[in-house]
């Protein structure tokens, strides 16, 4: 269920696009053309050669500018295919200093991978990077695009969320207990500002609920 | 359309005193629509009425996908929101291939995500086996079988934000599943719902899945009145719906842009500074100016207005034109924020008291039209903006065209609008919005066949989706069964037998 889905609501109506049927069909794209396509930033194009064309983009990645490394990105994040040569390609830059290229590997890697590392190099930035604005990409990238994760895999993106929710850095906690009320729409009473003595029993709330998702796998 | 069983009860549940939606699915005419349901297709995929399985009449619902389409297929249906009571869901489903994922929710007006008023129930088939999503926890129930009909019973406690459920397998007198008392999906009190949906996977886009849906009911405990259908798959024309909610929009104050740093109190050197305090990518710093600290309490002001705080926001705003009180912006957005708390004598005084530092200028007369309009005196809202929308500023002109609109002068509205939209660039999206400005007030006047030339005039430069269901409003009245029905299933789908 996806709030995607909300234009054929009469309000929605007034902004949304009209839903078009995607084409699953896998039509030649040569390597040259593949190219244009993702500096044109051709969707459709890219989306027709079908799942295999992940493999080529990742190919093409490491070989392109980080211009073109921003499109591939934005690309990978747009199919939604697990890959794990994309997941390969797009984790060199999973701390790249560069902000749009930066930005844009975050939130495209949960979109390709279901791969523990990526939540571990995510949940690393979102608590140690130097930048506030690398970390709070990182929480978004976390609260919103580790689709692929099964539910014993989520556990471990949790444990982290709740691990960084005692962070001494009060955006942090800011940002991970964001994070964990969008995966699970609770907030457990934590507020990141509270004194230590209050965010305690909600941490304590969120472990115990943390214990009875595991008893559930 | 036939009459689907009428909801069971789950466990101890009071009796449904109202069906909000019951169907059976073997009517001819199941048509989609805003109070009904929508249907979205994946490509390669299918939503359509079957004959191949149904557990009552003749027909149900197929619901099948692909993996990897990048889409989901979708019944997505609507009812009056519901934010009391007991609300009963009554559904029957069978699935031809128990392994792959379909999904099944009770949902409000923040739509399919968790939390209040997002999913209060959630049911789905994972790894062969049913779970539910009960405190963000998805937990394991019953072994699912193929070709095998589960009828679905459950009853949630709107205000408690818990439900019982139950569920039947064919042929098995004892449930497989009955639970009472479970937290809702989020496990959130008083969330609300007004919709389901019944799909594919609508996250990983790997499901496989074909299923069978029919008997699908919604009632409450509550007597409610439920008003019928006046037209197919709507309880009001599209027009009046897009109409109450740019009323709701238009009525709603929120902060107007400055048109300079001045409008601030900022100063020239402090530019860079503002920039980033405005963009909300840098806070202000204890030590930058009052102006750079007052326009970050306006900023603030401005998110608590959006979030329906205006007590709050007002503290703001006071707080900003204390800092720099050569900000004119802090006093008129006081004002707004006066509007929405519904303190219309003070808004009034203090847009009298601020009205020397907006000479003959569109933005107070923006605010002094809302005002009025708040206080429920249209002609005062009309004439407030009438000489700055008659000197071309677009906002007050927007502001004049609905004020004429709401008090039902609808003529002059219609007249307004063809003139702003002969003044704006021919072919520009502008000219396009006031040709549907136009169309509205025409389609007020029922002059039906120039309502539609200015819809079809406005979709020829920008295809919106209004227009195109407000065509299917014109095609109605006008007795035009055919464009009534393409024109809406554009946006709802159709469901029909394949």
């Amino acid at each position: 269920m996806s709030s995607a889905r909300i234009p054929a609501l009469v309000i929605a109506a007034l902004v949304a696009a009209l839903p078009v049927p995607t084409s699953h069909a896998q039509t030649p794209l040569g390597d040259d053309a593949l190219a244009q396509a993702v500096d044109a930033d051709d969707l459709a194009a890219i989306k027709a050669a079908g799942p295999a064309v992940m493999s080529r983009l990742a190919r093409l990645y490491p070989l392109s500018d980080e211009t073109r490394r921003v499109r591939i990105a934005i690309a990978f994040y747009r199919l939604g295919w697990k890959s794990e040569e994309a997941k390969d390609a797009l984790m060199a830059d999973a701390r790249t200093p560069n902000q749009a290229l930066r930005i844009n590997v975050q939130y495209a890697l949960g979109r390709v991978s279901d791969d523990l590392a990526v939540v571990d190099v995510l949940l690393d930035n979102m608590q140690h990077d130097g930048s506030i604005v690398f970390r709070d990409k990182a929480a978004c990238a976390l609260a919103y695009d580790q689709v692929h994760l099964r539910p014993a895999q989520k556990v471990h993106l949790y444990e982290g969320l709740i691990r960084a929710m005692s962070d001494p850095k009060p955006d942090v906690r800011r940002i991970a207990a964001l994070a964990l009320q969008i995966q699970t729409g609770q907030d457990k009473g934590f507020h990141a500002d509270d004194p230590p003595e209050m965010r305690g029993p909600a941490i304590g709330a969120w472990q115990k609920w943390l214990a009875e998702y595991r008893s559930q796998l | 359309m036939a009459a689907a069983p009428a909801p069971a009860r789950a466990q101890g549940a009071a009796p449904p005193a109202t069906v909000l939606v019951r169907y059976g699915f073997d009517d001819d005419s199941v048509a989609t629509g805003p109070d009904t349901f929508a249907v979205f297709r994946a490509a390669h995929g299918r939503v359509a009425l079957s004959s191949a399985f149904r557990l009552s009449g003749y027909r149900s619902v197929e619901i099948s996908d692909v993996a990897g389409n990048g889409d989901f297929s979708e019944l997505q249906g609507y009812f009056p929101e519901q934010r009391s009571g007991r609300v009963f869901a009554h559904f029957a489903l069978l699935t031809a291939r128990p392994e792959e994922e379909l999904n099944v929710a009770l949902a409000g007006p923040k739509r399919f995500q968790l939390g209040k008023d997002g999913i209060a129930f959630w049911l789905a088939t994972r790894e062969g086996r049913f779970v539910h999503v009960s405190d963000s926890i998805p937990k394991r129930l019953a072994a699912v079988r193929a070709f095998v009909w589960y009828t679905v019973d459950m009853a949630y406690d709107v205000e408690r934000g818990r439900y019982d459920l139950l569920i039947h397998e064919e042929g098995r007198d004892e449930p497989v599943v009955s639970l009472r008392d479970q937290p809702g999906a989020a496990n959130q009190a008083a969330s609300s719902v007004d919709m389901f949906s019944f799909i594919s996977d609508p996250l990983e886009d790997v499901s496989e899945v074909t299923y069978y849906v029919d008997d699908v009911a919604i009632a409450t405990s509550r007597a409610v009145a439920v008003p019928p259908l006046i037209a197919p798959g709507r309880r009001k024309l599209f027009v009046d719906a897009f109409d109450e909610f740019r009323h709701a929009e238009d009525t709603r104050p929120r902060c107007l842009p400055p048109a300079s740093l001045a409008d601030l109190g900022v100063e020239a050197r402090d530019a860079g500074a503002v920039d980033g305090v405005l963009a909300g990518t840098a806070p202000a710093a204890p030590a930058a100016s009052a102006g750079v600290r007052a326009a970050a309490e306006w900023r603030a002001g401005c998110a608590a207005l959006e979030e329906g705080q205006a007590a709050a926001a007002l503290g703001r705003f006071d707080r900003a034109a204390s800092l720099a009180p050569g900000g004119r912006l802090y006093g008129l957005s006081g004002a707004l924020a006066l509007i929405a708390l519904g303190s219309h004598a003070q808004a009034g005084e203090r847009l009298a008291a601020i009205r020397g530092a907006w000479p003959d200028d569109a933005q107070y007369a923006v605010v002094a039209a809302m005002a009025a309009g708040a206080r429920g005196d249209l002609p005062a809202a009309r004439e407030a903006v009438r000489a700055a929308a008659e000197a071309g500023d677009a906002a007050a002109g927007e502001r004049y065209y609905l004020a004429l609109l709401w008090d039902g002068r609808w003529r002059e509205a219609h007249e307004w609008a063809l003139a702003s939209a002969r003044r704006q660039e021919a072919g520009s999206a502008a000219a396009a919005a006031w040709l549907e400005r136009a169309g509205d007030a025409a389609f007020r006047l029922r002059a039906l066949a120039e309502a539609k030339e200015l819809y079809e005039a406005a979709a020829a430069v920008d295809e919106r989706p209004s227009l195109i269901l407000k065509l299917s409003d014109v095609a109605f009245l006008a007795g035009d069964v055919e464009a009534e029905r393409r024109c809406r299933e554009r946006y709802y789908g159709s469901l029909t037998e394949e």
